[in-house]
């Protein structure tokens, strides 16, 4: 039984996919509990905002469990999640309307009395701008970067998610670095 | 830090302006890790659990088994008899139309003209005889209420009686005619 697979201890991720693909929606609960958080810091990284991570994050859950059917077990499961999920983040956030980005400071330095409040904006404003640099990319340049950075996986997991040559990724992460070179210059020495 | 910290041989090439690019995407990434908030999880969890069961995509279905197999097999059988009889038919009709000649039974058909007295075919049309007037006035209404007869009055005859000296068994039909009394003189003519 594949299902015994994951259940006896023999945690891979063939196995779990395995299992839920034939039904098994412990062995998905199983794949949820051991990624989200990685889900969820991806989202958070690409979304800049908290709720919209958790949203998204769920959202991108969902829609794996949807195609786990069609998912032929290439590359690592994370690899596939992170996957679907930059997809929607990048999604949302084509679709979100400008607004001040407060949350993106996070509460903990807004509250604290002592940071110098240019600095703050400062700081937002250079994630913002790696934000929506990274964003800007074209498709295949962006998906790599979000992958290897967002993501965290190094570019031989990129290559099996994607289904890509790693010969290609590579020259899509150094297009994806060249195209954000200009728009992240590096930091400013005034004081 | 992050899971895979980016290296400068990565890429396969020395540039200190995209490794300086990688650098600033790291530290983005590791500024922005968020611990997974409370609750998100179990809100998956949830969500998952609403969805019906997911199907399985068409490799999945194909790969299921012998069975999935044995039907393509049965599939491909049936269509390789319908195709092999049809070329076959094709074949057997051919040889017998190049037999028939060899036979000898039937001399060939050769065109027998038939003299025919009255030409027939003509180019210019015929002319059409002409329309004959055929619809005669006729007067269409007729009168539905046909003057009935009045109901003649039929008499109040006495059924005859047979008498005891009238020895002819055969008893005159009265007829509308027939004016004579009743009893009237029915065998006086026998002679």
């Amino acid at each position: 039984m594949q299902s015994a697979t994951w259940h006896d201890g023999g945690v891979d991720d063939h196995a779990l996919i395995a299992a839920a693909r034939s039904g098994d929606r412990d062995a998905f609960g199983r794949l949820v509990e051991r990624e989200t958080a990685a889900v969820y810091r991806t989202c958070l990284r690409i979304l800049g905002r908290q709720h919209d991570a958790e949203d998204v994050t769920q959202e991108a859950f969902v829609a794996a469990f949807r195609a786990i059917g069609g998912y032929r077990g290439e590359g690592s499961a994370r690899a596939w999640l992170l996957r679907i999920a930059q997809r929607q983040a990048f999604r949302r956030l084509a679709q979100r309307r400008p607004t001040a980005d407060l949350e993106a400071v996070g509460e903990a330095r807004l509250a604290d009395r002592s940071a110098d409040p240019t600095q703050l904006v400062a700081a937002m404003e250079s994630r913002d701008e790696i934000r929506d640099a990274v964003a800007a990319l074209p498709d295949p340049y962006r998906e790599v970067v979000s992958l290897r950075f967002f993501g965290e996986l190094s570019l031989f997991e990129v290559a099996e998610a994607t289904g890509r040559p790693l010969g290609t990724v590579k020259t899509h992460l150094r297009r994806g670095l060249e195209r954000l070179r200009p728009i992240m210059k590096p930091a400013r020495s005034d004081g | 830090m992050t899971q895979h910290p980016y290296g400068p041989d990565e890429l396969d090439l020395q540039d200190a302006e995209l490794d300086r690019v990688a650098q600033a995407l790291e530290e983005y990434a590791t500024d922005r890790t968020g611990s997974v908030p409370a609750g998100l999880q179990s809100r998956i969890q949830a969500a998952i659990d609403a969805q019906p069961d997911p199907e399985a995509g068409w490799w999945a279905r194909l790969l299921a088994g012998p069975r999935s197999w044995h039907r393509l097999g049965q599939l491909t059988a049936v269509a390789a008899v319908v195709v092999i009889a049809a070329v076959g038919a094709f074949a057997l009709a051919g040889i017998m139309d190049e037999l028939r000649p060899d036979v000898g039974a039937t001399p060939p058909a050769s065109p027998v003209v038939v003299p025919s007295d009255s030409p027939t075919a003509s180019d210019s049309p015929s002319p059409s005889p002409s329309p004959s007037p055929t619809a005669s006035p006729t007067p269409t209404v007729a009168p539905t209420v046909a003057p009935t007869p009045p109901a003649t009055p039929v008499p109040a005859t006495p059924v005859p009686t047979a008498s005891d000296d009238d020895d002819d068994d055969e008893t005159p039909e009265p007829s509308d005619s027939d004016n004579s009394g009743p009893g009237g003189g029915g065998g006086d003519d026998d002679g």
